[in-house]
């Protein structure tokens, strides 16, 4: 499965990947609305937070009505279905799924379909998209 | 509404707790377009004609542009625009941070803040719910303390202002800190706000930024970031970030060095200017959406100073607690500039008042002054750092250096008003006016003070093509320069990712028509700027500045520089009025600075 793989140690924290990603998905530029995020680490930034399109994947397995489900390699969740539960939310071991504050639904990077928008936009390069990775 | 904006601006009044939202008329939007532009009016009508700026009714504004929150280059900026107690006039500081675009999401463009609460307090926004809550234990604590112990309550994900002990003792040069290290520093905005009994201002919302053609904006950034790639200029800035303009500063003698005493300082080399800072650099860092990300994370490694990390130091700092005190020693100054972000202190100004309290000492004028019980001397960094606590909680000698040099230079008497470099009471930043004819002009007629940042003329008469110890053409730039940047400051964008790249005031057509839907044209903007900045003026001179603020401190005019490219440059009293005069004429005002009635006419400011 082809994932985002960001590296923390260039990463500058200027969060331009979640103002893309909040734009991609809800055509509004809002940080709480983003698939990816970046954590500060006490004042510096810190770990990135993003899915790793596990399979399988815990949040697939937990989702109550199958909104979340393997399409073309891509781990994607169908938002019309999703009920906004949060159990996807508790499943995931990286903490990379959240609830949009908006419509009560849960939010998770989908790759853009295939080619990701942050990665074309972060200045460092530090995000990228890899097409297959080890593990 | 028109997109981009959130519509709305919160009233709060402390005394009373009385808050309300309050629409933003079409006039505010299409006139004044939001950052500077705003405050230039806001100020004006809120607050009441010689007001103390200490006093409850003062107005301390937090201001956003509609550019703010977008991904367009340096959009994470806000402005805090109050009756500065350090000039009594108009005073703006920028800031980047969260809390630009906590605003918006809360519904926000800008709060308007008066009144003092009865105990230390902070202003939380969640949303539209808007509360006012005594905080006795914060009261006293640190910067780094104050917001750490904020998000451990509310979050890491909300934007956070606050003030550190400058701040709460009202100390003239006490600067509001966001992001840690992210500081509107000049002019005593942190003090307006301990004024207040207002320690910090908390907001978080879920709300986004709605633009008008969203889909071109991301394609203009896109074709910005790769105009990016291709400046060597806008590379360099990425590497080095603003200590490589000390390179600059240095090798064309205009560096502030023994307070202003000279203007080179050799010993920079490798150590203090972009090549030294590099040397500590462990990581990059930038603003809440900007692809330049020209701050730097620094850590000292070996030292007296081991351990000490910190996002920084930047130019201003490194000159001015660097060179200005005839200091080489980079850990020093990474140590003095985490101590002033702790204690809210903006470092220009605290290493301009350090450096005239060494020169005082130097001459043999402080003594008798309270509070003296050894002498500070150029270079002697331990002592200087050892002084910074004491500004901020105005102990001992400190307390003669917290309202800033005007001030002690006065207490000192004529000879040590010579050498206090300021103007309207605002510090100088690290350029010598002597260097370049262009920077004494602009220094003198900010509306704030001594100011690199409304116009950097060293742009055009250091690495351009126009003659540093000439007046001629320097009225008609600097002028160009400060209507620029009014526009930059109104956006409001940082003007830094714009000047590296370039990116014109004409692209930012395009940029408002996609993020707000209107039309601005680039005459516009331009016409916007000379409106804004007659407006500024006109509350100056309401609050009682005139043409005899608009001026230089002795030694700019009197005293030649003593060595470096530029020995002998000084400034003549005649050649400088000259030059003001020219830029009042320019900008449509009288011999005395007053803006004559057709320039009123014209800029559709009413008459009083």
């Amino acid at each position: 499965m082809p994932r985002l793989k960001v590296n923390e140690n260039i990463c500058v924290g200027c969060l331009a990947c979640e103002l893309v990603c909040s734009f991609q998905q809800t055509g509004e530029f809002n940080l709480k609305r983003s698939g990816i995020r970046i954590l500060m680490e006490g004042m510096f930034p810190g770990e990135a937070r993003v899915c790793r399109q596990c399979l399988p994947a815990p949040c697939m397995q937990a989702c109550p009505v199958t909104a979340i489900q393997e399409r073309d390699a891509i781990v994607e969740l169908d938002r019309e279905k999703c009920s906004g539960c949060g159990l996807c939310v508790e499943a995931c071991p990286y903490q990379a799924i959240w609830i949009d504050p908006q419509d009560d639904r849960a939010r998770k990077c989908n790759l853009c379909h295939g080619s990701p928008e942050c990665v074309q936009y972060c200045p460092k390069n530090a995000i990228v998209l890899e097409k297959n990775p080890e593990t | 509404m028109a997109y981009g904006y959130s519509g709305k601006i919160l009233f709060v009044d402390l005394s009373s707790g009385d808050h309300q939202d309050q629409e933003l008329s079409e006039t505010l939007i299409k006139q004044d377009v939001g950052g500077r532009g705003w405050g230039g009016f806001l100020l004006n009508e809120m607050a009441p004609p010689g007001v103390d700026p200490f006093e409850p009714p003062n107005v301390l504004l937090f201001l956003t542009g509609p550019i703010t929150g977008t991904l367009a280059p340096g959009g994470s900026k806000y402005v805090v625009v109050t009756k500065s107690p350090v000039s009594g006039g108009f005073c703006d500081s920028y800031s980047s941070g969260r809390l630009a675009l906590e605003m918006k999401a809360a519904g926000y463009d800008g709060l308007a803040i008066i009144g003092k609460a009865k105990e230390p307090s902070i202003l939380s926004i969640n949303n539209q719910k808007v509360e006012i809550l005594p905080v006795p234990d914060l009261w006293g604590k640190d910067t780094f303390q104050t917001e750490k112990l904020l998000k451990d309550k509310y979050g890491e994900e909300v934007g956070v202002a606050c003030i550190g002990p400058a701040g709460e003792n009202l100390v003239a040069f006490a600067s509001i800190n966001s992001d840690y290290f992210r500081q509107a520093a000049r002019g005593g905005v942190g003090a307006v706000m301990g004024s207040k009994h207002l320690k910090a201002i908390v907001v978080k919302g879920t709300g986004g930024v709605r633009c008008y053609d969203g889909r071109r904006l991301m394609e203009m950034v896109r074709e910005y970031k790769t105009r990016l790639g291709g400046s060597d200029h806008a590379q360099r800035r990425m590497k080095y970030g603003t200590p490589l303009t000390m390179n600059i500063t240095n090798s064309l003698g205009m560096l502030p060095t023994r307070n202003f005493q000279e203007s080179v300082f050799p010993e920079a080399t490798g150590e203090i200017d972009g090549d030294g800072v590099l040397k500590d650099v462990v990581r990059h860092r930038g603003c809440i959406g900007c692809l330049i990300a020209c701050s730097k994370i620094s850590r000292v490694e070996k030292g007296e100073f081991a351990g000490d990390i910190l996002e920084g130091p930047e130019y201003e700092t490194l000159a001015m607690l660097g060179s200005n005190l005839g200091v080489a020693n980079r850990a020093a100054v990474i140590r003095a500039n985490l101590l002033c972000d702790r204690l809210g202190l903006d470092t220009i100004s605290a290493g301009n008042a350090l450096g005239f309290l060494m020169e005082c000492f130097e001459k043999g004028l402080m003594r008798g002054q309270p509070g003296v019980t050894r002498e500070l001397k150029f270079g002697d960094y331990r002592y200087g750092i050892e002084l910074l606590p004491q500004i901020a909680h105005r102990q001992g000698i400190g307390a003669l250096l917290a309202d800033g040099v005007r001030p002690l230079a006065r207490r000192i008497g004529a000879a040590a008003e010579e050498f206090a470099m300021h103007v309207k009471g605002l510090e100088f930043p690290a350029y010598d006016p002597r260097a370049g004819y262009g920077i004494a002009l602009a220094y003198a007629v900010s509306p704030r003070g001594a100011c690199h940042r409304r116009a950097w003329p060293p742009r055009i008469e250091l690495l351009g093509n126009l003659p540093p110890d000439t007046i001629e053409g320097k009225p008609e730039i600097v002028k160009r320069m400060f209507d620029e940047n009014c526009i930059f400051h109104s956006l409001l964008v940082c003007d830094f990712p714009c000047k590296m790249v370039p990116l014109e005031v004409g692209e930012f057509e395009d940029y408002l028509h996609a993020i707000t839907g209107i039309q601005f044209s680039e005459r516009d903007l331009w016409t916007m700027a000379e409106r804004v900045e007659t407006r500024i003026r006109l509350y100056n001179l309401r609050e009682g500045l005139s043409r005899g603020d608009d001026t230089l401190p002795w030694r700019v005019f009197e005293e030649g520089l003593p060595g470096g490219p530029r020995k002998g440059a000084r400034i003549s009293r005649e050649e400088f009025d000259r030059m003001l005069s020219r830029y009042y004429q320019l900008r449509g005002w009288d011999e005395k600075g007053v803006p004559l009635p057709g320039t009123l006419q014209k800029l559709g400011i009413p008459s009083s």
